[in-house]
């Protein structure tokens, strides 16, 4: 990966310099991801709260978390990236939870309907590979266009199209329905 | 979208067919039920190595099939790439900044010179002298168990010494008492 940290050795052996200029470094990057989860769920002012128990994390346990990073699989921003958008989730779950108490949820909305008979859907494994599905859940259940599939799939959207494309071939086939 | 897949045929069957198909790919994807795919989050740093694109095959397939299963798992990948697309332009507080470095203290200083030449004396770290400095304790605790013996041992010998002068004294003292002339 190119770009790097240099110095986490030290900050894993609890340098106090190397800490600091860590987080002089990566503060921005955590921060951006928590606010922007956060920021759209209304919860903006709780960013740098979020971040902090980032931090907290990070150097929890002699550095455990810190420990585990390999440089060679991935960014040390992305990695951070993950785990501040995680803990922005985590946060806006309990956030959730505890914003409705059982107690003030009327009985109507908790009331357990019998359970319908589903209709069983069977799809055999292997007839739509994971990025196939996904593609699918992207363009149809999300609603995304194109591009923004592409970029979350790191691919162009040509390659989005043609997965689409191979993916109805697959279900019409299965549904036994006729081809274009 | 349409237009965007350059098939009508495509875009309109798409939604249909997927929303025919997707409770048995949800099924199939359930925990427990398909290999590879489980609720629970991969670790953080498989999910940074897809959004950098240096998975293997067949991890990329276990994290896509995550994503797919799990709208959650879709939500927090999407966000991620979109921050990591633009980037962190703006700083982040400073009372973040001191807060989070405050979380680490400096470590007690201790005497540089002192360390320095107790490394030196033997040229061993500090942990080679922890036996040295045991073997030195157990001496001295034997050196004051046996120098409190032998006091003890003295002591008492001297004591009994002086008891005994003095019964014999006190003996000859009875023995000599001129009252048992009168006897």
């Amino acid at each position: 990966m190119s770009e790097q940290f240099d110095g986490l050795d030290r900050l894993i052996a609890g340098e106090k310099a190397a800490w600091d200029r860590f987080v002089t470094r990566f503060a921005p990057v955590i921060f951006a991801a928590v606010r922007r989860k956060l920021g759209p769920a209304g919860r903006g002012e709780d960013a740098e709260d979020v971040a902090q128990d980032v931090f907290i994390r990070l150097c929890a346990r002699d550095f455990r978390l810190i420990r585990n990073y390999d440089a060679d699989r991935a960014k040390l921003s992305t990695w951070l990236t993950v785990i501040a958008h995680s803990a922005a989730i985590d946060h806006l779950r309990r956030q959730k939870a505890r914003a409705q108490p059982l107690e003030s949820v009327p009985e109507r909305y908790l009331a357990v309907d019998p359970p319908k008979d589903p209709v069983k859907v069977v799809i055999p494994p292997g007839l739509l590979s994971p990025r196939q599905a996904l593609v699918l859940e992207m363009l149809y259940q999300r609603e995304m266009e194109v591009a923004e599939a592409a970029q979350v799939l790191g691919v162009n959207p040509q390659t989005v199209r043609s997965t689409h494309h191979k993916a109805l071939v697959k279900l019409r086939a299965h549904f036994r329905e006729p081809e274009d | 979208m349409s237009e965007e897949f350059g098939n009508a045929k495509d875009a309109s069957d798409g939604a249909r067919l997927w929303a025919r198909a997707r409770p048995g790919w949800r099924a199939l994807a359930s925990p427990g039920e398909a290999p590879g795919v489980s609720g629970e989050a991969p670790d953080p740093l498989i999910l940074a190595a897809y959004l950098d694109g240096t998975l293997d095959l067949a991890e990329r397939e276990r994290v896509e099939a995550w994503m797919a299963a799990f709208p959650e798992a879709l939500e927090l990948m999407t966000a991620a790439r979109e921050t990591l697309g633009e980037g962190s332009r703006e700083p982040s507080p400073e009372s973040l900044i001191l807060r989070a470095q405050g979380l680490v203290r400096a470590p007690l200083r201790e005497p540089a010179g002192l360390r320095a030449w107790l490394r030196g004396l033997a040229g061993l770290e500090i942990q080679a002298w922890r036996p040295l400095a045991w073997a030195g304790v157990t001496a001295v605790l034997l050196v004051v168990s046996a120098g409190g013996f032998e006091l003890g041992r003295l002591g008492t010998e001297r004591l009994v010494s002086v008891q005994s002068a003095t019964l014999g004294d006190d003996l000859a003292l009875g023995l000599d008492d001129p009252a048992d002339d009168f006897l």
